[in-house]
């Protein structure tokens, strides 16, 4: 019988799911922690593991090296992959938004020319082309998008935001909210069709795992 | 500056070289061969077509390399082949004789945003025009499993949906074009969180939206067509069930059952299918292999309108698969080195002649550095057989694969050969 592979995020999301498959009975997650090995194999459930960069986690998934993925729907949305997305996993939960210096709140249209610096380039255009239908210029960052504003390097910035401290403390603002974000399963969508039973077998417990959580 | 990019093909584009080359031949022809015995005729359209033809829903414009004629008109490399299909036939085809079975295999271009994937991709196709019964779907599908499992693949899978049943639906529940829109990507995505929490939110029916709900998950078992049947159907719904259902039966007699499988949670390119729709899975490869279905409104922007099915194969992507499943044939060469002393040159090509003739691959080898270097030559370039005219009547003949060596006469050459 094949194996399903699943690639599994490193961080937050990726510990919280672990966590999740180990509840189900799917085992060896805590050796792929401690270890230096990339991959992890449960013989007993013919399942096997990765941990990957959570945003090349679509990527893995589309071309098939993984037949499952979990991966926060921001990731989602920004790559843009052809996935089946079929289970939300109901943590992780954040907001992608429109975060500017306080003085903006209420007058951020009165900009005539708005730079949005992001870490979420495609978000971006996607919400300022077809939702907003303004012209914005987009400046992709890699981390710390925050102090873009701060310096003059851009208007505002579009970024996710769980609390919302790191804005306080910088005296930065939700403009406005593009989209609710959380955990998802995706599936590449040959896998879910030849591989059918043992996918629909985790993809179930993990459903009732979330059903006995949220009950 | 141009210089820069003498020695590259463009990006997505390929060169295929000897054995590569020669695998994608003989799969194009396998595909010719089935088409052709199932009575499809073959014909070509140009690379070149206007802009016109591919306008309109049916091909998004940014997927498609662009140029102009001399007179500023805007052509484009066909990124399909469907549609030149449909206008050949419009324009050239007496459509008193349908049914009509053609086939191609032909390159298609189109621009995509991944920097390796390919560009220039080889379908082999087939439309059935004239008939739109079940027999006409499931005589495609046949064709198209035929097609794959004659091309080796290990393991694939042909999964079959019917988009009248979702336009059935959306039509009687009286939505918005954005909310059919919305509603059809998270089927497709199979998102059925995302489906429930958007369903919530619009004006929709509560019996509609039951069923909506249950598409993406109507895949695999044929059975399941059962579970909508409880529910009070719009009649396009209910042909649509009927279609499949019977395009399912014919399938089943013919022994195919293990090969398709069921997904009414397909519903992509609307504008364009109108009834069965299908796709083909293998492991390796993560985009249908070869995907089809009915569009009987195609035709009809051409000449006159006939309703007609049909079905792709990316011979490309098959290529990719079958290396990845490690099933590629093997390159069997009856290759054959030959030379011979000065004197004897002339016979050498008559000999040849006669070998070529019963179909071996001869290569006559011009420099003369003597018979152990033309032996050593043989073994690097590991021909099957090395033939050395020694004298008019001598013909020393070395079997590479075995090392072994045979003096033959002249006459004994006749009967000689793998």
């Amino acid at each position: 019988m094949e194996y399903v592979n699943i690639a599994l995020p490193k961080g937050r999301i990726g510990e919280m799911t672990a966590q999740m498959f180990h509840n189900i009975g799917l085992q060896g997650w805590e050796s792929l922690k401690n270890s230096r090995k990339l991959i992890f194999t449960d013989e007993v459930n013919k399942v096997k593991y990765f941990l990957v960069k959570p945003s090349d986690v679509p990527t893995y998934v589309e071309y098939g090296s993984a037949d499952i993925g979990i991966v926060g729907k921001d990731v989602l949305m920004e790559e843009c992959k052809n996935l089946y997305e079929v289970l939300n996993l109901g943590f992780g939960n954040c907001k992608v938004v429109v975060a500017g210096p306080k003085e903006l709140l209420g007058k951020e249209n009165n900009l005539n020319y708005k730079r949005v610096g992001t870490k979420y380039p495609h978000i971006a255009r996607e919400y300022y082309e077809h939702k907003k239908n303004e012209s914005v210029e987009i400046i992709k960052l890699n981390g710390s998008v925050e102090l873009a504003p701060l310096v003059g390097l851009s208007e505002v910035i579009v970024d996710i935001v769980e609390t919302g401290k790191t804005l306080q403390e910088n005296g930065l603002v939700v403009l406005e909210t593009i989209a609710q974000i959380s955990a998802r399963v995706v599936v590449n969508r040959v896998s879910l069709k030849m591989k059918s039973k043992g996918i629909e077998k985790i993809i179930e417990g993990l459903k009732k795992q979330i059903q006995s959580r949220a009950g | 500056m141009m210089k820069r990019y003498k020695k590259h093909t463009p990006e997505g584009f390929q060169d295929i070289l000897f054995l590569e080359c020669f695998r994608k031949r003989r799969l194009e022809d396998q595909c010719r061969n089935i088409f052709r015995t199932f009575g499809y005729v073959e014909c070509e359209t140009p690379l070149l077509e206007y802009l016109d033809v591919f306008e309109g829903e049916f091909v998004s414009s940014e997927a498609m390399y662009k140029c102009f004629d001399q007179k500023g008109r805007i052509l484009v490399l066909r990124p399909d082949l469907t549609i030149p299909m449909a206008r050949l036939v419009g324009s050239r085809v007496d459509m008193k004789k349908i049914p009509i079975r053609i086939c191609y295999v032909d390159s298609v271009y189109r621009f995509n945003e991944s920097a390796g994937k390919p560009k220039q991709i080889v379908q082999a196709g087939v439309e059935f025009i004239g008939l739109s019964t079940p027999e006409a779907d499931a005589e495609i599908i046949s064709v198209a499993l035929e097609t794959l499992i004659s091309c080796g693949l290990e393991a694939f899978q042909i999964d079959i949906g019917q988009v009248d049943f979702f336009k059935g639906i959306v039509e009687e529940a009286d939505l918005k074009e954005s909310e059919i829109e919305d509603i059809r990507r998270y089927i497709d995505k199979k998102d059925i969180p995302g489906l429930e929490e958007y369903l919530d939110r619009i004006c929709i029916d509560e019996h509609w939206k039951d069923i909506l709900q249950q598409l993406p998950n109507l895949y695999g078992n044929f059975d399941s067509i059962n579970q909508l049947r409880e529910f009070v159907l719009p009649k396009r719904s209910r042909d649509a069930l009927n279609n499949i259902e019977s395009v399912y039966r014919i399938l089943q007699n013919r022994g195919f059952e293990k090969y398709i499988s069921l997904d009414l949670g397909m519903v992509t390119r609307l504008n364009y299918y109108t009834g069965i729709i299908f796709r083909g899975f293998t492991y390796g490869i993560g985009y249908p292999i070869v995907s089809g279905g009915r569009y009987d409104q195609l035709l009809g922007n051409f000449g006159t309108a006939s309703p007609a099915v049909g079905c792709s194969h990316n011979i490309t992507e098959i290529l990719m698969a079958l290396e990845r499943q490690n099933r590629v044939a093997a390159f069997v060469e009856h290759s054959v080195l030959m030379t011979a002393s000065q004197e004897l040159k002339t016979e050498i090509y008559f000999m040849a002649r006669k070998l070529r003739q019963k179909g071996m691959i001869v290569e006559e080898v011009y420099v003369d550095e003597g018979k152990e270097q033309f032996y050593k030559e043989a073994r690097k370039k590991r021909v099957r057989h090395a033939i050395y005219l020694e004298s008019i009547d001598k013909v020393e003949i070395l079997n590479v694969t075995n090392n072994s060596l045979r003096i033959l006469e002249m006459k004994e050459m006749d009967k000689w050969g793998m």
